[in-house]
């Protein structure tokens, strides 16, 4: 199986200040990867080393067989997306407006949303507002339009890979759950997705492999059953969980904070 | 973008109204035909040129600094480059020995070249420093441009009456300086510049959803500020050799462009420089038609800048 399929991305030995310390990952083309861990494990820097927006100070990432630091941005930006926490505009820029200029090669100001994407994200009514006027929610969702529209016929193609560091941040639960499900959609079109997440319920039932870090390491990644066990969600949490199994739907139970004395 | 193609029509008309007024002044004038001649080649063509190149210049620039400092309220003025670019001046004018003075119109535009583009170097790194504060950078601008103002203050205690004429007449902007030497200097520095910055609108679209999400969709953003910003300080030092300072054009032409048809660079900037050029024209042709004085541009632009620039906040507030 390993040999089959050429890895999208692969990383050895990654040392990343004190933030990173990975010794081999690596993502295989379809596949729907959440990113776990407590704050500070080292997700959003991990997405941005894959991403080859940062630099590290040693090992190899390889995009395509490719070492990272030579793919000029220009065609970094045609394979893979990215979304990162925290974006803010001073202008009074409309959502059509602020689309418009990331969707390659329109010319036109009109962007049209495709169905897949309005289904989950339900952007178009408010194209006409200013950025401003949106509110936290609101504005993710365009947030997320905007980083797959980028790569919108890669995703078509199933060739594209999409980084999201906490895309279901500030998003009502039927919104969660409708990116959720939009994420698995696009990656059973064969694009590959890696994403981090707070919900560790979701996280199991809508991934296929699970990335569990700790202080920069990934202290397990494989299937969620396999990777969230009690054993290992108590070290990196520190918190007790119970954990239940109804229709093949796995269920966890936060119940207290492991204090320290 | 309806209302865009209206603004086009609107902006075009007046542009070619305004240079035929101006140079119509002379044209209709009932002196004897020679002379109308040499005036409109030796007076009224440098001055039209003039009054389209340094507007077009300072809104674009201004258009374009909004958008790589982030900030909505930059302007060539307000951040300073056209007080560094108007030290220089200052310096050239007050304390070039007098063997050095028939060169100086060749030396001013570049003085004033490399006077704005070492203040527009400390806004840069200014800008970095406090990225994401955007009142540090306006400030740190006002900071500059008063620490400039006051060392013309000093420079005009220790200079003679002629020189002090001559400097005030470049403090307060105007568009009578140039002859068509300086323009031939001036003109393809503006140009080139102005043409640079629109040429790079798209990938300062991107810029507005900030650096990261810029650099993920393909732009390298640290060279594209870098050269963004060396244009605008080509383009206002250029503007400030042939015109003075000249203030409020590049924050108000945008911001109220930004209104009407929205923020997309690759219309906001060509528009800017066409509505930028426009205003000097009317600016120009006010002061032929109040013969007797001649107005300081910068008197002009901010008396019709401040109620203007109010307006359109109001407006802007509403809408958003």
């Amino acid at each position: 199986m390993e040999n089959q399929q050429q890895p999208i991305i692969s990383l050895s030995n990654i040392k990343l200040k004190k933030r990173l310390n990975i010794e081999r990952l690596h993502a295989k083309k379809g596949e729907c990867i959440y990113i776990l861990g407590p704050n500070g494990a080292g997700k959003s820097s991990l997405l941005f080393v894959i991403a080859g927006m940062i630099a590290t100070d040693s090992g190899n990432v390889l995009l395509h067989n490719k070492a990272i630091e030579q793919w000029p941005l220009a065609s970094l930006a045609n394979v893979r997306t990215l979304l990162p926490q925290h974006t803010q505009s001073s202008f009074h820029l409309s959502v059509r407006e602020y689309l418009s200029f990331y969707v390659p090669s329109t010319v036109a100001d009109d962007v049209k949303i495709p169905a897949l994407l309005e289904k989950a994200l339900e952007i178009t009514s408010f194209l006409d507002k200013t950025l401003t006027q949106l509110s936290g929610g609101e504005r993710q969702r365009v947030e997320l339009g905007r980083v797959l529209l980028q790569l919108w016929h890669q995703l078509q193609k199933g060739e594209a890979l999409v980084l999201l560091d906490e895309p279901l941040q500030g998003l009502d639960i039927r919104h969660q759950y409708a990116v959720a499900q939009l994420v698995q959609a696009l990656c059973s079109k064969g694009n590959t997705i890696i994403m981090s997440c707070h919900d560790i319920g979701l996280s199991a039932n809508y991934s296929n492999t699970i990335w569990l870090m700790q202080h920069g390491c990934i202290v397990g990644a494989g299937k969620p059953e396999a990777v969230l066990t009690k054993g290992n969600l108590e070290t990196v949490f520190e918190c007790h969980f119970a954990i239940s199994k109804h229709d093949n739907f796995l269920e966890f139970q936060v119940c207290a904070p492991i204090s320290l004395e | 973008m309806n209302q865009g193609k209206n603004v086009v029509v609107a902006l075009t008309i007046v542009f070619v109204l305004a240079i035929c007024s101006v140079l119509g002044v002379v044209f209709f004038s009932d002196i004897e035909p020679a002379l109308k001649q040499h005036i409109t080649l030796q007076l009224q063509l440098p001055l039209v040129i003039t009054a389209i190149l340094v507007g077009a210049a300072l809104a674009s620039s201004g258009a374009t600094l909004q958008v790589v400092l982030r900030n909505p309220l930059a302007d060539p003025g307000i951040v300073g480059i056209t007080s560094g670019a108007s030290l220089v001046a200052a310096a050239l004018l007050l304390l070039s020995p007098s063997w050095a003075q028939p060169y100086l119109h060749y030396l001013l535009p570049f003085g004033c070249f490399i006077g704005a583009l070492a203040t527009t170097f400390v806004i840069y790194r200014l800008a970095r420093k406090f990225l994401g504060s955007s009142t540090a950078v306006i400030l740190s601008g006002i900071a500059i441009s008063t620490l400039a103002g006051a060392i013309i203050a000093w420079l005009y205690l220790f200079s003679d009456a002629s020189a002090l004429r001559n400097l005030t007449f470049w403090l307060m902007g105007s568009v009578y300086q140039t002859n068509w030497p300086i323009l031939a200097v001036g003109a393809p520095l503006i140009i080139g510049a102005v043409g640079g910055q629109i040429f790079y609108a798209a990938s300062l679209n991107k810029l507005y959803a900030g650096d990261i999400a810029a650099r993920s969709s393909g732009v390298d953003v640290e060279k594209l500020t870098e050269r963004s910003l060396i244009l605008c300080a080509v383009a206002v030092g250029a503007a400030v050799s042939m015109a003075g300072s000249i203030a409020f054009v590049g924050l108000l032409v945008p911001h109220i462009l930004r209104l009407m048809v929205g923020h997309n660079n690759r219309w906001l900037l060509p528009l800017s420089a066409l509505a930028g050029a426009s205003l000097l024209l009317l600016v120009a042709l006010a002061s032929e038609l109040t013969r007797a004085i001649t107005l300081p541009v910068s008197m002009v632009t901010a008396t019709l800048g401040g109620p203007l620039l109010i307006w359109a906040l109001a407006k802007g507030h509403v809408r958003g």
